[in-house]
């Protein structure tokens, strides 16, 4: 899963960005609204953390012109206003959701995981597949009731397919989602790390589509 | 009330200025005619003194009157109507109106004037009379001595035609004036009418009605007008730029506490407890007089409207997406009854944020629904928000209004939400108040001034 933190402010950018990461996001940050919505228009996140306040363009412009392009990623407004004019303007102009600061660095996560989890269409934070469990809150992984440790890049590999289950993903789509933009990317990791899932949790689960990609699903639902 | 009044002010030195040149006036009248009375009086007496003269005769180096004047005024004893012919010291003859008397011409100043010369004056008749006078003194051939012929009427004939003269004149000016003064009344009513007109305009921009002085006014009460308005347009901008400053200045403070909170977040010594604290506190701070200087700021300006349907629909919009993920997924239904065309009296932003603050908190606690009705009761609008939720036993219901006082610590928020709305309704003179909602859960009544 990878996550834009858009906000001025450099220690509360470096202060989200290492919780971001720690929780197991790949973090991509931008310092002002122009950097930010170039970053938000053509890179592919799963969610962005947008504060309104921002220099060079302000965040709500940056959000419309996010949602007039047709860019439909979930994002959360962080910002020091909280009047209800605010919020509306935020929800008005296409947010999924609004923190206001000061914020616990938990609410922020947890409001992240939600915007996530929704927009995979899904309604709790405990995701399966098969014998397989995923606790998004926590980032336990569990095989048939017994905890699986996993690395990282591992997790970001699982969580992504687990959040998209049933669907083809590319190879392109996987690095663009897992990795940070700053990450030097090689198609190879995702193959070895894939390898390394299977072996960890079941064989069958991912299955290869050849030239397309790989696809998760139950292992009794595509029988 | 002299100093204050501009309309009793022009109406009494009206009324004073009136009063002068009707006095100066008639009495400058009066004098004329009484000049002019006794002017045409001397004439007659002239008239008779030169028919005498015409009459005197010497004869032997006596006189004699070859005739008498024959008006009968002078024969009817003392009319005041008399003649008297005097040569040297001696009456050589008189009226038959004075009878056995003299007239005592003696003790005027003028009863002697230069010969072929005519004086006029006033003296006392015989009977204490007074009388008005022509004496001529003419000298005859063949006689040495001067002659003074002198006649006389009644000084009483003169006073009454100038008394009659001046009743009537009295009683024109009288009437004059009081036609003035009217005039000078309805002239100061009406001249002051547009300066009646700004002063209902101020009452309503006072009681909200209008927020500007609209209308056409006379051009010397436009400028006035002008300047009001400009002055009105002013106060709005410093508080509309004091109030963005007072919200600059919160949320600039907000950013360094996340900082500072989220640094303090997840260490456990005394000091990241200490701040974690602080900037709770300080935030709260912040939060609550950030809302009061908002609302403190819009008190002051009139003319304020707020639409309480395009509010709570603004509201529900929001409210519905902020707690899509509640009850498992399926969200709050927020239903509005009898919202439409109800009018506030008060700072939009203002009625937003309670209404948004009070909806949100009837989201938070709801299980499925959140109901907002209006409705007008007299001058008030009163608006209850309702949930399904678990609702506040009675007796804890005015621990919850107090400062930051939250029943359930779990639930997110600072616990302000109701305490602010409670001093911003204070602050807009309106109320709230919980009970218990038929849906099973809180009902909070909001009531506010109607626009």
């Amino acid at each position: 899963m990878r996550i834009l933190v858009v906000e001025d402010e450099p220690d509360l950018r470096r202060q989200i960005c290492t919780a971001l990461g720690e929780a197991g996001y790949s973090v991509d940050q931008a310092p002002d609204g122009e950097e930010g919505e170039f970053l938000g228009a053509t890179e592919p996140y799963d969610a962005i953390v947008l504060d309104l306040g921002l220099p060079k363009v302000d965040g709500i412009s940056v959000l419309n012109n996010w949602r007039q392009a047709g860019h439909s990623m979930p994002v959360l407004i962080l910002t020091a206003r909280d009047s209800w004019t605010e919020k509306v303007g935020g929800f008005d102009a296409g947010a999924d959701d609004y923190l206001t600061k000061p914020f616990h660095m938990e609410e922020l996560l947890a409001r992240v995981r939600a915007l996530i989890r929704r927009s995979a269409g899904l309604a709790t934070s405990l995701l399966e597949c098969g014998p397989v469990q995923l606790d998004t809150r926590s980032g336990r992984v569990t095989l048939d009731g017994a905890a699986v440790v996993l690395t990282a890049h591992e997790l970001k590999v699982l969580s992504y397919f687990m959040h998209h289950q049933g669907r083809v993903v590319s190879q392109t789509e996987l690095i663009e989602h897992v990795y940070d933009q700053d990450f030097d990317r090689d198609s190879n990791t995702i193959e070895v790390f894939i390898a390394r899932l299977r072996k960890k949790l079941s064989p069958d689960l991912i299955k290869t589509h050849r030239g397309r990609g790989y696809c998760m699903s139950p292992p009794d639902a595509t029988g | 009330m002299l100093g204050r009044s501009v309309s009793v002010r022009l109406i009494m030195l009206s009324v004073a200025w009136i009063t002068a040149a009707l006095v100066i006036g008639g009495l400058v009248l009066s004098h004329h005619f009484r000049v002019h009375v006794e002017t045409s009086f001397d004439l007659g007496l002239e008239r008779h003194v030169e028919e005498l003269v015409s009459y005197v005769e010497v004869v032997d180096g006596h006189l004699v009157l070859k005739d008498r004047p024959t008006d009968p005024s002078y024969q009817r004893p003392l009319s005041g109507w008399y003649w008297e012919v005097i040569a040297g010291d001696q009456v050589v003859d008189r009226s038959r109106s004075l009878w056995d008397q003299i007239l005592d011409l003696k003790s005027q100043r003028d009863h002697h004037p230069l010969s072929g010369q005519t004086s006029n004056f006033f003296m006392d008749g015989p009977r204490g009379e007074k009388l008005r006078a022509v004496s001529k003194t003419v000298v005859l051939p063949g006689f040495d001595q001067d002659v003074v012929i002198t006649f006389t009427g009644p000084a009483k004939v003169l006073d009454q035609a100038v008394e009659e003269f001046s009743e009537t004149l009295v009683g024109s000016l009288l009437l004059l004036g009081l036609g003035l003064v009217a005039a000078v009344v309805v002239q100061v009513i009406l001249g002051l009418r547009p300066l009646k007109l700004v002063r209902q305009k101020l009452a309503a921009i006072h009681a909200g009605e209008s927020d500007r002085m609209s209308g056409t006014f006379p051009s010397e009460v436009e400028p006035l007008v002008h300047d009001l308005n400009k002055l009105l347009d002013h106060n709005a901008q410093v508080i509309e730029r004091a109030r963005t400053h007072a919200g600059n200045l919160a949320h600039a403070l907000k950013t360094p506490l996340a900082v500072l909170s989220n640094e303090a977040d997840g260490k456990h010594s005394e000091c990241a407890g200490t701040v974690g604290e602080q900037v709770q506190i300080m935030n709260e701070l912040v939060s609550r007089h950030l809302a009061r200087a908002r609302a403190a700021g819009g008190m002051g300006v009139p003319g304020l409207k707020a639409d309480v349907g395009e509010i709570v629909t603004e509201l529900k919009r929001t409210l519905v997406r902020i707690h899509q993920g509640k009850n498992d997924g399926a969200g709050i239904i927020i239903s509005l009854v009898n919202v439409q065309g109800q009018d506030i009296g008060g700072d939009r932003q203002d009625i937003q944020e309670m209404l948004g603050n009070l909806m949100d908190n009837a989201c938070k606690w709801a299980r499925t629904q959140v109901r907002v009705s209006a409705q007008r009761i007299g001058r008030d609008i009163i608006l209850d928000i309702e949930d399904d939720g678990p609702g506040i036993p009675e007796d804890q219901r005015s621990a919850v209004l107090q400062r930051g006082k939250r029943l359930d610590e779990a639930t997110p928020g600072s616990g302000l939400g109701l305490n602010i709305v409670l001093e911003l309704a204070q602050l807009y003179q309106g109320n709230l108040t919980l009970g218990s909602s038929d849906l099973g859960g809180l009902k909070v009544r909001l009531q506010l001034r109607a626009a």
